[in-house]
């Protein structure tokens, strides 16, 4: 830093605030507008954050280390993989135990379409602990999500048709996470004869024994590889990462962030142009007095700074308020979802803070610049 | 006012107008709009592509009936050469080829002899789906059209449009197809087969409309006839033809 | 030894208003000098051009032996010249030693150093209880004798006053004479005044007359 960038951050604070307190109204305006955007697009940022933290948490509650599934398929829900296979992984060193799923989508009441998952009646998801008794589904029954009770208007008694199938709801399944709470589970042979999928299964989940090194955890993801060549093992993490809907809402969210950053930049700049504009003879006198172009382009962008890092802060408490407000909106659907704030949402706050401030100040430090001194001064 | 202090405003208005498109409602009052729509929709394109058809049947007796129809089209000059493997619970696995002429016309492929029939007025093995369904479907291209019809017109008039076969080569039990289109989004929400006495033949709803590869078309119908009702699924597709992308099990 | 020195000069506004038509003189250092002229003679358009505010449309300008044009503009601004305007154009909102402070930001890293320098520099004019007060609260008079802080504080080569008693009363002006008078006994600088006021001039070693943007006597 030179010298000269050195001078002009002495006092020159005070100044701005000076500044800013002659004008309160419109600063704060400004300051509410940028919080307002960035809060909102934290809040977006952050449910989704939150969604994707709430799956990782229901699949590590299943201990649910690996998922198999069918290699090549775009859309994981499309994969078609031998129940058989359940059995040569569960004989591979380091596999305690595998749970296979078929995922169909069915149409309920020839009206909607309905995620519909189908268990092995074995399996403990379906053996789910309800007030202290076990639930093993028969055949034509089916357990309802709290999410996809709450959406469809449907509850425990009523009858349902799935492509042209009767069934009939005979309680709420405990989802471990939001995706399982809006679907529908019914036994896997049921749902295997409805869509013609007898023997095969969408996904195996494979929990490993305790303790299981990385090394050894990729050797057992080579040994599940060589079964068959269509087969394709993915952690948890990586499958979240391909989901469709949480890389949805991310993406809207990062596409509402930035695009509230860039609306933020044009309200600073805005701002800022009217600021210097009132300050033509200010800027002049500063220029007359021997300010450098340097100094006068640090008194914007100080001034800018103070502004959208104090929106940031607000945009930061608007952002989590937002998010605890959402959070519990999709608990009244059933979504159950944990809030998470974390280290990177508050970098995320600062480099958007800095963004606005820096690109905020550029058009007016040009406009700053070209002030004539003695035009401005014989205004 | 400074041309600088007008930039900002501008960056606005140019933003504002680029949103502009974005409210503007998608459905079209214009009849070409939304035939051309219709057609889009319709018309499949002329590449190559494997696609897996669920077929799901109800009975009037109650019997429940599902099974899966793969089908290859591999597009050539002369016409579109069409493999069908039909799999089912109950049936065993069939397979079958059908060649289409660029005029719509349809034969037995060569050395194929075929072995399910694929005469118009049968059904499909382990489902109660007309096979002309299947033949259209996978042959003909599709013209839209105002109904010209006044006598159908009167009888149906929820219905706006018809839809025909570009070629007369197929030899359908049905006379004319009407559209029931949904006025906001231009959709079509049903389409009604209509016979030479200007009965409904058969109806199909339309249940869902998506991508289908790199298309926009109808990813799953319900086809109501005299012997039950279809749930036709479209639950895999792939584009291409070329080895070794088999069948997506 | 020649320390300003105009060559020709002349200055025309949009193609057709001549402020200035080939004016050419010389100061030497130490000199002050007053330019007397009616309204529209081009006294502050002299001034301007010599602080670098304006640019000559022709001509040779020349501050201690370098053309105008081979200055950094900021150095000869805060080092070489301290300005007087005539509307004081002080920052109202300020108190009377932040503005002076202001033009020791660009040369003075010490705020404490600021603020002394400043202060005493209103004290030395008579404002050492007037200091913290905002300079919209100060009579014009008062508000001069801060504008006149502000542009000595950096102990400039060259101090050029535009009308420095233009927006002055009697007594305010008298004042303000005094204080340029020590300055000028107790500084060896150079000063240059645009005026109207003869009694200005007489404080000065120099006088040239200005009509209709030419220097018609010196």
């Amino acid at each position: 830093m030179n010298s000269d960038v050195k001078n002009s951050l002495y006092g020159m604070g005070s100044l701005i605030l000076d500044n800013i307190r002659c004008r309160p109204l419109r600063a704060f305006i400004a300051i509410l507008s940028i919080a307002v955007a960035l809060g909102g697009a934290m809040t977006m940022v952050g449910t989704s954050e939150s969604l994707e933290s709430t799956l990782v948490l229901g699949y590590e509650s299943r201990q649910v280390d690996l998922m198999v599934m069918q290699a090549n398929k775009t859309n994981p829900m499309t994969s078609r993989i031998d129940t058989s296979i359940s059995d040569e992984i569960l004989a591979i060193d380091g596999v305690e135990s595998v749970q296979a799923l078929l995922a169909d989508s069915l149409l309920v009441d020839s009206n909607y379409s309905i995620m519909v998952y189908g268990w092995p009646s074995s399996y403990q998801e379906v053996q789910y602990q309800r007030d202290g008794k076990r639930v093993i589904l028969n055949h034509g029954e089916i357990l309802i999500g709290h999410t996809a009770a709450s959406l469809n208007n449907l509850s425990i008694g009523d009858h349902l048709e799935l492509n042209f199938g009767e069934y009939k709801i005979v309680d709420y399944f405990e989802a471990g996470n939001f995706f399982e709470s809006g679907v529908l589970f019914m036994r896997l042979d049921d749902l295997q004869q409805l869509t013609s999928s007898v023997g095969k299964v969408t996904f195996i989940f494979v929990a490993l024994d305790a303790g299981i090194t990385d090394q050894q955890k990729r050797v057992v993801t080579h040994q599940i590889e060589q079964i068959s060549p269509i087969l394709k093992v993915v952690t948890t993490d990586e499958f979240l990462a391909d989901n469709q809907l949480t890389s949805a809402v991310r993406g809207l969210g990062h596409v509402i962030l930035i695009s509230n950053i860039l609306l933020s930049i044009l309200i600073v700049s805005t701002i800022m142009v009217l600021s210097v504009s009132e300050r033509r003879n200010e800027i002049a006198i500063f220029r007359a007095i021997g300010w450098s172009a340097w100094q006068i382009s640090w008194l914007v962008i100080l001034e800018t700074t103070v502004i959208s890092a104090t929106a940031a802060v607000m945009g930061g408490l608007i952002g989590w308020t937002g998010l605890e407000i959402s959070l519990s909106h999709l608990q009244t659907l059933g979504v159950y979802t944990e809030s998470v704030v974390t280290i990177e949402q508050a970098v995320w706050l600062v480099l958007s803070a800095i963004l606005i401030a820096l690109f905020g100040a550029a058009l007016p430090i040009y406009y700053a610049l070209n002030i004539s001194i003695h035009e401005a001064l014989r205004e | 006012m400074s041309f600088f202090l007008k930039i900002p405003h501008l960056l606005f208005f140019v933003l504002f107008l680029t949103l502009i498109p974005f409210y503007q409602n998608h459905a079209s009052e214009d009849t070409t709009e939304t035939i051309q729509h219709l057609e889009n929709l319709l018309n499949r394109s002329g590449k190559d592509y494997q696609v897996k058809i669920r077929i799901t049947s109800h009975t009037q007796n109650g019997e429940h009936l599902v099974v899966i129809l793969q089908s290859t089209r591999d597009a050539e000059p002369t016409g579109d050469r069409l493999l069908f493997r039909l799999a089912g619970e109950n049936i065993p696995a069939y397979n079958s080829c059908l060649q289409c002429s660029a005029g719509g016309e349809t034969s037995a492929c060569e050395n194929n002899s075929g072995e399910f029939i694929t005469e118009p007025g049968t059904h499909l093995p382990g489902s109660i789906l007309p096979w002309e369904e299947i033949l259209v479907g996978a042959c003909a291209d599709w013209r839209v059209g105002p109904i010209d019809n006044s006598i159908l017109s009167e009888q149906y008039p929820q219905a706006t449009y018809s839809v025909e076969p570009v070629t007369d080569n197929f030899d359908a039990s049905w006379r004319s197809t009407l559209i029931v289109v949904d006025k906001i989004t231009g959709n079509p929400d049903l389409f009604l087969r209509i016979d030479k006495n200007n009965h409904q033949l058969r109806k199909i709803k339309v249940v869902e409309i998506g991508r289908i590869g790199s298309w926009t078309g109808i990813r799953s119908a319900i086809i109501t006839t005299q012997h039950g009702r279809i749930l036709m699924e479209i639950i895999g597709f792939s584009m291409g033809t070329d080895s070794p992308k088999p069948w997506e099990e | 030894m020649t320390f300003i020195q105009l060559e020709n000069i002349s200055c025309v506004y949009n193609g057709v208003i001549s402020a200035l038509a080939d004016v050419s003189l010389s100061i030497s250092e130490g000199e002050t000098v007053a330019l007397l002229g009616p309204s529209g003679s081009g006294k502050s358009t002299l001034l301007n051009l010599i602080a670098g505010y304006e640019t000559a449309t022709s001509g040779v300008l020349k501050i201690a032996g370098k053309s105008i044009a081979e200055w950094n503009k900021d150095t000869f601004r805060r080092e070489l010249i301290g300005f007087l305007f005539q509307q004081f154009h002080l920052l109202d909102h300020l108190s009377a030693v932040r503005n002076v402070e202001l033009a020791l930001f660009p040369t003075c890293k010490d705020a404490n150093q600021r603020h002394l320098k400043s202060s005493r520099l209103l004290k030395e004019v008579g404002l050492l209880n007037r200091l913290n007060v905002q300079t919209k609260y100060l009579s014009g008079g008062e508000r001069q004798r801060v504008a006149f802080c502000r542009s000595i504080v950096n102990k400039p080569r060259l101090l050029l006053a535009d009308e420095p008693t233009g927006n002055l009363d009697s007594a305010s002006s008298e004042t303000l004479l005094k204080t340029l008078s020590e300055y000028i006994s107790s500084h060896q600088g150079t000063m240059i005044v645009a005026t109207h006021d003869t009694e200005v001039a007489k404080i000065c070693s120099r006088v040239i007359y200005l009509e209709d943007g030419k220097a018609v006597s010196q």
